[in-house]
């Protein structure tokens, strides 16, 4: 949240997490935050999920 | 890196869903089968336990898919404000009061209200507080041991003896014990062998809570017995409304505001009915984990209870005796076999077991001697439903990929067990975890389960405020970067 804060509008995060429950959290974080959940890329033994500050415009 | 490329991505994330070690899970579901195949040819009686060890297996899958867990959706509210699991646990309560009201019309029904009392939000508030630093609640807490983490094992391991030792604890504990609960435990004639003015939680159970009134809502109202009942009081007033309100306040307070600025619609009731609809669906894994909870845990009662009547028994510890256990029968012969979704006693028993066969004289209290008995884990009914749900998860998580050995840190590890054994003491005094003490009991008529969630959401709460204090007094020793 700290971080999102500190991101200019439009501005992308990659987040790196091991823990399932997370992974599902931080797209409905961004819903209530009017951020965008860009996608979710499943690596061997973790995640990345890609978070943009701000609604998106598509 | 591109937006383009991420979009790209997501399908290879859902792709992966369905690539996951199909091998791990069938092996694992083949051990499942292999031992009910077993267990039948030693006495097809054992069928009765094999229901509850299936019916968590189907918990499992359904925990482990939705990420189902109740200390996730109060650390997601009160860290974040994401009402995302707190939604789904609603959706399960709703669907959940209707199958336990069909099953209670049929007249199979094993449930019996919880006597209500200030005990039922003290334990909750205890609950709920360790629930945080754990991560995970009790049925959380199996379904991540499912996925290989074994900071949640040493949970499940603390709540295990936290209640086995707590159940039975003497000493000084028993000078804070109110003269009124002594005298009134003393006034009930109970057999010498459970010597009940010895030990707190005798006192406490025998000269309090059981001065107390259970009652459910249909009885409240005088319709007891009656389909009317069933649904109109025991599933619409007790479960489906104060679910109902409380997606509402959740929708006001961290959903709606968003929701109209994302959709930049105007505040109407049609905006927020819309808005409404697209919190409760906006986790469909977790909508429909919720779902389908609900549906079976109403099964798991409906075959339960025809079982019991096919067999002519009020408990299992009949059918054991019958069978020729009698190791670990309560002196009323019976056993802990509440025939719904349950967690913590059973784990309770897992560690007073353990204890017992290291010599611990733990079956002269109410808990184990009388109610609950001590079997040998091979013959715990519930007991295969928690070990059902591990390895459902896990079924799930090698299927999704997710399986993975998570050893936790020396933190985590402390947490694990401290809170374990503040979730275990808080469920023995609220008389159950957020299962037993609030998702059985207000699907099935009894309000002291909201009671028991208030309690546990305050806990929750504060848990989040203490770890976030924590979190940032450690951060700031270490000079790390928090989030």
């Amino acid at each position: 949240m700290k971080v999102m804060d500190q991101l200019q509008e439009g501005q992308v995060i990659e987040v790196l997490s091991d823990n399932p429950a997370t992974v599902e959290t931080l797209p409905a974080l961004m819903f209530v935050v009017c951020g965008t959940h860009l996608g979710t890329i499943k690596e061997l033994d973790h995640w990345r999920v890609y978070l943009r500050k701000g609604l998106s415009t598509d | 890196m591109s937006e383009e490329h991420v979009l790209q991505a997501k399908p290879a994330f859902i792709a992966g869903l369905t690539q996951g070690n199909t091998k791990a899970a069938s092996i694992i579901v083949a051990l499942v089968v292999l031992g009910s195949i077993a267990a039948l040819s030693v006495d097809t009686r054992f069928v009765y336990l094999l229901v509850y060890a299936w019916f968590g297996l189907i918990y499992g899958l359904l925990l482990q898919y939705g990420r189902f867990c109740m200390a996730s959706a109060v650390r997601d509210l009160f860290a974040v404000g994401v009402p995302r699991m707190a939604v789904g646990m609603l959706i399960a309560v709703c669907l959940f009061s209707l199958t336990a009201a069909t099953v209670q019309a049929t007249g199979f029904s094993t449930f019996g209200p919880h006597p209500l009392g200030w005990h039922v939000i003290i334990g909750g508030l205890i609950f709920g507080f360790g629930m945080v630093f754990t991560g995970g609640c009790a049925s959380g807490s199996l379904y991540k041991a499912g996925e290989g983490n074994v900071g949640s094992m040493l949970v499940i391991f603390a709540i295990s003896f936290s209640q086995a030792i707590i159940v039975a604890a003497g000493g000084w504990l028993d000078a804070l014990v109110p003269a009124a609960w002594t005298a009134s435990a003393q006034a009930k004639d109970m057999p010498a062998e459970l010597s009940v003015t010895q030990g707190w939680f005798d006192q406490f159970t025998a000269g309090y809570v059981w001065d107390l009134k259970g009652s459910t809502v249909a009885a409240d109202l005088g319709m007891d017995g009656t389909v009317a009942g069933a649904f109109l009081a025991n599933a619409l007033l007790s479960a489906i409304l104060p679910s109902l309100v409380l997606l509402v306040l959740l929708y006001v307070r961290y959903f709606r505001r968003s929701y109209l600025r994302r959709e930049a619609v105007a505040p109407s009731l049609g905006s927020d009915l819309r808005g409404l609809w697209a919190m409760v669906t906006s986790s469909k894994s977790t909508a429909l984990a919720g779902a389908g909870l609900g549906i079976f845990a109403g099964m798991q009662m409906w075959i339960t209870g025809a079982l019991r009547e096919h067999y002519n028994i009020f408990n299992f510890g009949e059918l054991l005796a019958a069978m020729g256990y009698e190791n670990g029968l309560s002196l009323q012969g019976t056993v802990f076999d509440p025939g719904y979704w349950y967690i913590t006693t059973q784990e309770a028993q897992w560690g007073g077991w353990i204890l017992n066969q290291l010599g611990v004289d733990n079956m002269d209290n109410i808990f184990f001697g009388l109610d609950n008995g001590l079997p040998n884990p091979l013959l715990n009914a519930p007991g295969f439903m928690s070990i059902g749900i591990i390895l459902g998860a896990a079924v799930m998580a090698h299927m999704r990929r997710e399986f993975k050995w998570k050893l936790p840190s020396l933190e985590t590890a402390v947490f694990a067990l401290v809170g374990g054994t503040l979730m275990g003491i808080g469920a023995r005094i609220g008389m159950g975890c957020n299962i037993g003490a609030f998702f059985a009991t207000v699907t099935n008529g009894d309000l002291s389960g909201w009671v028991f969630l208030a309690g546990m959401v305050g806990g929750g709460y504060l848990g989040v405020k203490a770890f976030n204090t924590w979190l940032e007094w450690r951060a700031s020793r270490s000079g790390e970067f928090d989030l």
